[in-house]
């Protein structure tokens, strides 16, 4: 609607400058009597070159579009299992959701629950599977953060690093970098996740109830779950 | 044996030129396909040599550097007009004129016949065809400026030559695109040739779709495997499955009591040289399966790691295939089903079921390697699965199992009392965030199902099914 109105404004103000134009050529006349005839001259010139200056910036500030031909000597692209989970992963690598407003703010919002109850299951199935543990007991260590060696993955679920975060983590939380993306902890998540699954780096079932009986309410707020 | 059957299945190959070529997309009903071999490795061909084909605008586009023109015309002419000098008010004129041109001249409308060649007029899978499409201009105009490219049937490569051209194409004059495709199992469809033609001075360009239909359909000739994963629910029909129920056949069961009127020759005549008792010998009664290859070819379905492998459907359909001639070698009754667009084969056997169920995956559209058709309701589709299958059938899922939602016909079909093999070709690649997350879940999905009851073959991306069936030793 806004482009429409100005493409009119624009055509109403050409054939008004065209009209006046040509009205100039056939009454040369007239032109002595415009009032401040060298000053309208020297506008009408610096209104020129402003007008053509914006145009060429904008023609050259831009990537010259061409007609594209299909690519048609390999199969067709298809989507890739998992790209779903890349799309989410890139409405999460803001780096929270104070760095997003409006319906992208909505978005994030959206995007980051389903990501997480997604990646939580995950999480608890892939502890059951490979780690032994009931349902229960697998549900309990992603909720109490002892599932993981990891700060980052461990703070994914909890919304909190561990005590045990190593300093220099921690250090490049607090003074350098801030808290890690969703996206980043959500990353050392799914390594965490395939290395479980690989034969020589299981969890012992009876090291993860340990540390479940273990895991006191000593943790640190270092944030990581900024709508929470 | 099945070499003899597989010697006249070649035979039976004929090649059917079809002058019309949408009959050859006639068949879309998704019920039981009725087809032959007749039709089956083909090439549906339209011969468009003399008439200009249908064209379609798709796109119409100016190139930006006009913009600077216009730029230009009005710089020179504030300047020009800021210092007095008239030389710059020429330039002025030079690049008005120049726009002028622009919104003078158009592109000229092609007027274009296609004639479109094959090296074969029998493709079979795995072949490489030579494609040859003439563009001959029958227009009273010149296309100064044109480029063609033939649009390829998606899921096929090409292999050498190109399928695109730039040129210029005075009045009838051809030009000709040259490339060789590798053909794969199903039907696959040329749509047509896609043109850009722009006017002299290349002011503004035109995209057409130039229609030429062509249609290859590829008939499968599927290997037997070693043994399909058979469950033990058998029809009431002799065959060569033995069963638990004792009777009449070749496998060792048990040993009875003699009755009267028992076959001399089932008395155990050792039992009696030891204890002078008579008894009698009992064998695994020997009957024909009824099974149902059920197909994913929902749009999920449709999904790969690697741009060069097969996407996910198609390799549930090459599983079908296998499955369906090594169980009709077997002697059982097999039919054909999708979750998806619908197709419904009844199970059969004999020669012709063979046929027509190759025939349809080589022309139906529902088992076409490209996508077709929209999603139908699982619930819905496993409903209507159970109402079309007789009760003694067993049910064979050929799933990629990358979504939740497939889980339904699995349990509806289980808990009816049909037997339910999930064969489930790998797509997921490790390799990425996404493939992790995904692969993962489809192993938890397979453990879930395991929990049903039902068997899962799972076959990885670089595996086939006989070797995995070999290596779970599935041999019955």
């Amino acid at each position: 609607m806004g482009s429409r109105s100005m493409v009119s404004l624009r055509l109403v103000a050409g054939l008004l400058v065209f009209c006046v134009g040509i009205a100039l050529v056939l009454m040369p006349d007239s032109v002595p009597a415009l009032p401040l005839a060298h000053l309208f001259v020297l506008a009408t010139s610096f209104i020129l070159i402003l007008v053509g200056l914006t145009a060429a910036a904008r023609t050259l500030g831009t990537d010259l579009s061409s007609t594209e031909a299909p690519v048609v000597e390999r199969p067709v692209d298809l989507p890739r299992p998992g790209s779903d989970v890349e799309e989410q992963l890139e409405v999460l690598s803001v780096s929270s959701v104070h760095a997003v407003s409006g319906t992208s703010r909505t978005n994030w919002i959206d995007v980051s629950t389903q990501f997480r109850t997604r990646l939580h299951r995950l999480t608890v199935s892939v502890l059951v599977d490979h780690g032994g543990l009931t349902e229960t007991e697998a549900t309990e260590a992603v909720d109490a953060g002892v599932w993981s060696e990891n700060p980052h993955a461990v703070a994914f679920f909890t919304g909190e690093y561990p005590a045990e975060t190593p300093l220099s983590v921690r250090t490049r939380i607090e003074l350098v970098s801030g808290t890690p993306s969703v996206a980043t902890q959500a990353g050392h998540v799914i390594d965490e996740l395939r290395a479980i699954t690989q034969e020589d780096q299981r969890p012992r079932r009876q090291e993860l109830l340990d540390a479940l009986e273990t895991e006191g309410p000593e943790t640190t707020n270092e944030g990581g779950e900024d709508e929470r | 044996m099945r070499s003899k059957q597989r010697d006249q299945r070649r035979l039976t190959k004929e090649v059917k030129m079809n002058a019309d070529s949408p009959a050859s997309t006639d068949n879309t009903s998704g019920t039981d396909s009725g087809g032959s071999s007749d039709d089956s490795n083909s090439v549906d061909s339209s011969d468009n040599s003399d008439e200009p084909v249908q064209r379609r605008v798709v796109e119409k586009h100016s190139p930006d550097r006009w913009r600077l023109a216009a730029g230009a015309a009005l710089i020179s002419a504030g300047v020009g007009t800021l210092f007095a000098q008239p030389a710059l008010l020429l330039v002025t004129v030079v690049c008005v004129g120049a726009l002028a041109l622009r919104w003078t001249t158009f592109p000229p409308e092609p007027v274009v016949a296609i004639e479109r060649s094959f090296s074969t007029d029998s493709p079979a899978p795995g072949d490489v065809v030579e494609v040859k499409t003439t563009l001959t201009n029958l227009g009273e105009s010149t296309l100064p400026d044109c480029r063609f490219v033939d649009l390829v049937p998606d899921e096929l490569s090409v292999v050498a030559g190109s399928p695109r051209a730039a040129t210029h194409l005075p009045p009838g004059a051809r030009c000709t695109l040259e490339y060789e495709v590798e053909l794969r199992r199903g039907s696959h469809r040329f749509e047509g040739v896609h043109a850009v033609v722009s006017d002299r001075a290349a002011t503004s360009e035109h995209v057409y779709l130039l229609a030429s239909e062509d249609e290859f359909r590829c008939r499968p000739d599927p290997e037997s495997l070693p043994a399909a994963p058979l469950r033990r629910l058998t029809t009431p029909y002799t065959g060569r499955m033995a069963t638990e129920k004792p009777g009449e056949g070749l496998e060792f069961h048990s040993v009875r009591e003699y009755r009267r009127g028992d076959a001399l020759r089932r008395i155990d005549w050792n039992q009696y040289a030891s204890t002078r008792e008579l008894s009698t010998l009992q064998f695994r009664t020997e009957q024909a399966a009824a099974v149902v290859l059920v197909a994913d070819v929902r749009p999920v379905a449709y999904v790969r790691s690697q741009p060069a492998e097969n996407h996910a459907a198609d390799r549930c359909l090459d599983a079908v295939s296998r499955l369906f001639v090594t169980l009709l070698d077997a002697d059982h009754r097999v039919g054909i089903a999708t979750l998806g667009p619908d197709f419904w084969l009844a199970p059969n056997d004999g020669s012709e079921h063979r046929n027509r169920a190759l025939d349809a995956l080589a022309s139906e559209p529902a088992l076409s390697p490209s996508r077709f058709g929209d999603d139908f309701p699982l619930r819905l589709r496993a409903h209507q699965l159970l109402q079309r299958m007789p009760a003694t059938t067993q049910v064979f899922l050929c799933t990629p199992l990358v979504d939740d939602a497939v889980e339904v016909p699995v349990q509806l079909l289980e808990s009816a009392g049909h037997e339910v093999v999930v064969v489930s070709p790998d797509p997921t690649s490790m390799e990425t965030a996404g493939g992790v997350v995904t692969a993962l879940e489809r192993r938890h999905r397979i453990s879930r199902i395991h929990g049903y009851g039902v068997p899962v073959v799972d076959v990885g991306p670089e595996e086939s099914l006989d070797v995995v069936l070999a290596r779970i030793g599935w041999s019955r």
